[in-house]
């Protein structure tokens, strides 16, 4: 889910092709959606643009780690 | 605080910064609960959050996640990595309704020995007073 939630477009193929009948799609969907906001990401946007979990800006989430 | 209510925490934590600094802080006599268990990655970029949802699903009461300040790293892009993946991680746990506050990131360098032994000694508090991890008992893996 770490590096796949971020590129879901809510196909809903995931959910077709599970051989138990597990609703996975709802669950993807569900974290993509909160994960894209995050990265401002829109999968399928831009064919150049990186992936959220394949890139960092060095300037960003500079709150975490600090405590 | 006895052994009974001592919870279990796993501690990620890269080897040229935050295990020098623990180290450090274990020369420097400082006070370190017993409750972390400390596994050294070469880089916090090869912590997998995979590593951080088993041991949290498997049982660990927290998890810590610890590597050179940014711009820092010894690998120089390993421990920004580290912070996208944190990210996500608890945004992840957060979506799906488990405690995000169980895993935790910090930024300890070599010298920190003060702060490694601050940063546990807080986690392990606040681990504490959350109580033990539930998920052992109601999910199987």
């Amino acid at each position: 889910m770490n590096h796949m939630a971020v590129s879901c477009v809510r196909c809903g193929m995931c959910s077709d092709v599970c051989p138990v009948n597990i609703q996975v799609a709802t669950v993807f969907s569900r974290v993509g959606d909160s994960l894209q906001k995050v990265f401002n990401y829109i999968p399928g946007r831009d064919v150049e643009e990186p992936v959220p979990s394949g890139t960092y800006k060095e300037e960003e989430f500079t709150e975490f780690g600090e405590q | 605080m006895n052994s009974q209510n001592l919870p279990k925490i796993v501690g990620f934590l890269c080897t040229w910064c935050s295990y020098t600094g623990a180290d450090l802080a274990g020369t420097a006599r400082m006070k370190i609960p017993a409750a972390i268990r400390v596994i050294r990655v070469m880089c916090s970029g090869r912590i997998d959050p995979l590593f951080v949802l088993k041991a949290y699903l498997r049982g660990a009461d927290g998890v810590m996640m610890m590597g050179c300040h940014p711009g820092d790293c010894h690998y120089q892009k390993g421990n920004y990595n580290t912070r996208r993946r944190f990210v996500m991680l608890q945004n992840i746990l957060d979506t799906l309704g488990l405690e995000k506050e169980r895993i935790s990131l910090w930024w300890i360098s070599a010298s920190e020995a003060p702060r490694y032994a601050q940063a546990t000694n807080e986690f392990t508090e606040k681990i504490s007073k959350m109580g033990p991890n539930l998920l052992h008992d109601e999910i199987f893996l």
